[in-house]
């Protein structure tokens, strides 16, 4: 087992010029503005690309500045960060016309992209879509319905995952279905913004429908009938990345809990409020450890599920977990400090990119699965 | 386990519930509680159910009033939370420290909905002073902060007192609303408000801090309403919603974490409608708070994204949990009285 995290020598650098931008960007009331209004940030993002902070060609790069963002504020900072969603589909299954038409754009942020995988009956079950892309006089043809999809009504283009064929048995229903890349312009797209989140409220989320969308032969990502695949490995680089907004989450409820002590509230040096600081920090350090251990893997191209499972469950039970106690110490006054915000932005990594429950799943079955082999490493 | 008239009392606020409040449920988180609603809740006598028949009020006892915050609770937190305001936290003092005048004068009007009551503590951190009867300083999060009479608490150890307070304030600003969206949040500036009455002449902040002890109980109905509300609709969904073709009910831990909680809340539940002391009322509002932000947070997951979004009614019990938490107290004095009730004066000092 390797406990040398490969971090690139500009990691720190990286880390110092994120945390700066969000310090200097993410003003608590130009964050309140945008979490009231549920506006998407297209300003602050044009402002990050050019600070080149965006750079999917440097994984670590974008994990910690994930984390930073994140520990200002988490719906700025995915705003900004999810406009290159699902890029890594394309990097590692596209052509080159496909990469030079749209993951260009993308990665200079003249474009938005969005994975649209979810729909209204099939969350956590991502086999369970009925999506479909017919054969019909010669062209092909997408009709379904996505839901809860990021950057649904601003991205430029999707990833979307349809049925291609039908399952050819129960036990193999993840076969069949195939990865798209579909214009949000096309006839026949018709996208809704779904407005009253809980939380992450600057970003965008939509219903998606496509009604009889002619998708030409050419956007068809990698091979036909093995999306479900593509989608898979993609969630596997993706939950890390949640993971890291889980860790900032938590480290910025943990910089508002020592700004209460260093500012010595009225509980500062109490010994229950002491217990939730050192406690909080503990998880936070341990969710830290396990989410660069689990990204240092897929960044190595040598992912563990098992571990990038962890890290996503872990992290964002510990991001709830550190809110709910900051929030309940400080008492009321702190409902008038971003904490608030943090405690609402939590929830969400309990459920997208995978629920904890699937994530609980993946790491169950991978380890069986290891020790049924004699796998040494099965833990 | 509920006495026949109680479980009247329940059917009579879960029919109102369903009438008056649940088609503009969404609305009042939006628009606020609408007069028209304040208006039934009035007529209906909940605005003053704590109140004396001879004062206008319902005169319910513990229990009925109990019954009302929990089902209430279910339907909008937010209007809980409202004839909570009105009647734990304004009329229940009057009728505790104040003059015969002072009842009648105050109680009546709130009871008829001609006026509306709020409490002005020191739990968001900010403090005013008194200077002869004359008030001033601003104070932040004043919940129901369009009331036009006010029971404020000002200075603090042996100097703090308690007035009501008609005129001489003015809203500085509006909060940020982690829940109770319904109500309106401001920040309130005092400048030279005379108090029309003054109720506790000294020590007011342990008289304050008695009030909310007392209203443990009434803190722990509304908590375990929403609780209710949250976990029926995680059942309702979990054996309703499919996904790897079986119903969610049907995988163990969905069903385990829904089972334990039902558990619990049925214990919780019984206790509530057999406590007879302040002391069981704060046991409760220790457990009942937590329990529901566990019960909010559990069918937010079980609703998965469908939860997050506020036309499912989930995530509002997810804020509004947390608000109940941090509006009704602050939690380590909680502790430390709840400690030394059932450990000594001795405990929780350090």
């Amino acid at each position: 087992m390797s406990l040398d995290f490969n971090l690139p020598e500009d990691a720190e650098e990286v880390r110092q010029k994120a945390r700066k931008f969000a310090n200097d960007e993410f003003k608590d009331e130009i964050a309140a503005k945008y979490d009231s209004e549920e506006h998407y940030p297209y300003e602050l993002r044009k402002k990050a690309f050019d600070a080149g902070l965006v750079r999917i060609d440097n994984p670590w790069g974008v994990l910690l500045t994930m984390e930073e963002f994140c520990r200002v504020d988490p719906g700025l900072g995915l705003s900004i960060l999810a406009s290159v969603f699902g890029s890594e589909m394309l990097l590692l299954y596209g052509n080159d016309e496909q990469k030079q038409k749209y993951l260009e754009p993308v990665l200079k942020g003249s474009k938005i992209s969005g994975v649209a995988v979810t729909e209204p009956g099939a969350g956590s079950d991502v086999a369970g879509i009925s999506s479909r892309l017919d054969q019909a006089d010669g062209e092909l043809v997408l009709n379904g319905q996505k839901m809860f999809i990021t950057n649904g009504t601003i991205a430029d283009f999707f990833y979307v995952l349809a049925r291609t064929s039908p399952p050819p048995s129960k036990e193999k229903r993840h076969h069949g279905m195939s990865l798209m890349l579909v214009e949000r312009e096309w006839p026949g797209v018709s996208v809704n913004k779904l407005k009253g989140k809980l939380g992450m409220r600057a970003t965008d989320t939509a219903e998606i429908k496509f009604e009889g969308v002619k998708v030409p032969r050419e956007n068809i990502v990698g091979e036909t009938g093995k999306g479900f695949y593509y989608v898979m490995t993609f969630f596997n680089i993706s939950r890390v990345y949640v993971a890291a907004q889980s860790v900032g989450i938590a480290q910025g409820a943990l910089d508002e809990l020592l700004n209460y002590i260093k500012n010595g509230g009225p509980r500062a040096n109490e010994e229950s409020t002491q217990f939730v600081l050192a406690e909080s920090a503990s998880k936070i350090e341990a969710a830290r450890l396990l989410t660069y251990r689990a990204a240092s893997l897929v960044f190595q191209f040598n992912p563990d599920p098992a571990l990038t499972s962890m890290a996503k469950y872990f992290s964002a039970e510990v991001a709830n977990a550190v809110t709910d106690s900051a929030l309940e110490i400080m008492g009321q006054r702190a409902m008038l400090t971003r904490l608030e915000r943090l405690y609402r932005d939590s929830k969400i990594t309990e459920i997208w990119e995978g629920t904890s429950e699937i994530e609980k799943l993946v790491i169950a079955r991978t380890l069986v699965k290891r020790a049924m082999q004699g796998d040494q490493n099965a833990q | 386990m509920l006495s026949e008239e109680l479980q009247l009392l329940k059917q009579i606020v879960e029919e109102f519930s369903e009438k008056e409040v649940d088609p503009s449920a969404l609305k009042i988180e939006k628009e606020g509680v609408s007069q028209e609603i304040m208006n039934s809740l009035a007529e209906k006598g909940f605005l003053g159910a704590l109140a004396p028949v001879e004062h206008g009020g319902a005169g319910l006892d513990e229990k009925g009033y109990n019954v009302l915050l929990q089902v209430l609770s279910k339907h909008s937190p937010s209007v809980a939370f409202y004839v909570f305001l009105q009647n734990s936290l304004f009329i229940n003092p009057i009728m505790k420290y104040g003059t015969k005048e002072m009842i009648e004068d105050a109680v009546p009007r709130v009871a008829a909905g001609k006026a509306s009551g709020s409490i002005v503590s020191h739990l968001a951190g900010s403090k005013l002073t008194m200077d002869g009867q004359s008030i001033s300083g601003t104070v932040d999060l004043v919940p129901n902060s369009n009331a036009n009479m006010l029971l404020v608490l000002t200075g603090s150890g042996k100097e703090s007192m308690l007035s009501l307070v008609e005129s001489g304030f003015s809203i500085a600003g509006d909060s940020r609303k982690l829940g109770f969206r319904g109500l309106r949040f401001s920040s309130l500036s005092f400048n030279g408000a005379k108090a029309k009455y003054v109720l506790v002449n000294e020590n007011a902040e342990s008289a304050v801090s008695e009030i909310y002890k007392e209203s443990s109980t009434h803190i722990s109905a509304m908590a375990l309403g929403m609780s209710e509300a949250a976990l029926d609709k995680a059942v309702s969904y979990a054996k309703e919603r499919q996904a790897f073709d079986a119903h969610l009910v049907e995988f163990q831990p969905i069903a385990f974490t829904l089972a334990k909680l039902l558990a619990e809340f049925n214990i919780y539940e019984n206790y509530l409608y057999s406590i007879t002391s302040v002391k069981e009322g704060m046991m409760l509002k220790a457990l009942s708070l937590e329990f529901s932000r566990n019960v909010s947070r559990a069918s937010l997951q079980v609703h998965g994204g469908y939860g997050y979004i506020e036309d499912s009614g989930i995530e509002r019990f997810y804020r509004d949990t947390m608000a109940l938490e941090l509006l009704t107290g602050d939690h380590t004095a909680d502790m430390t009285s709840l400690s030394r009730e059932l450990l000594g004066n001795e405990s929780a000092r350090y």
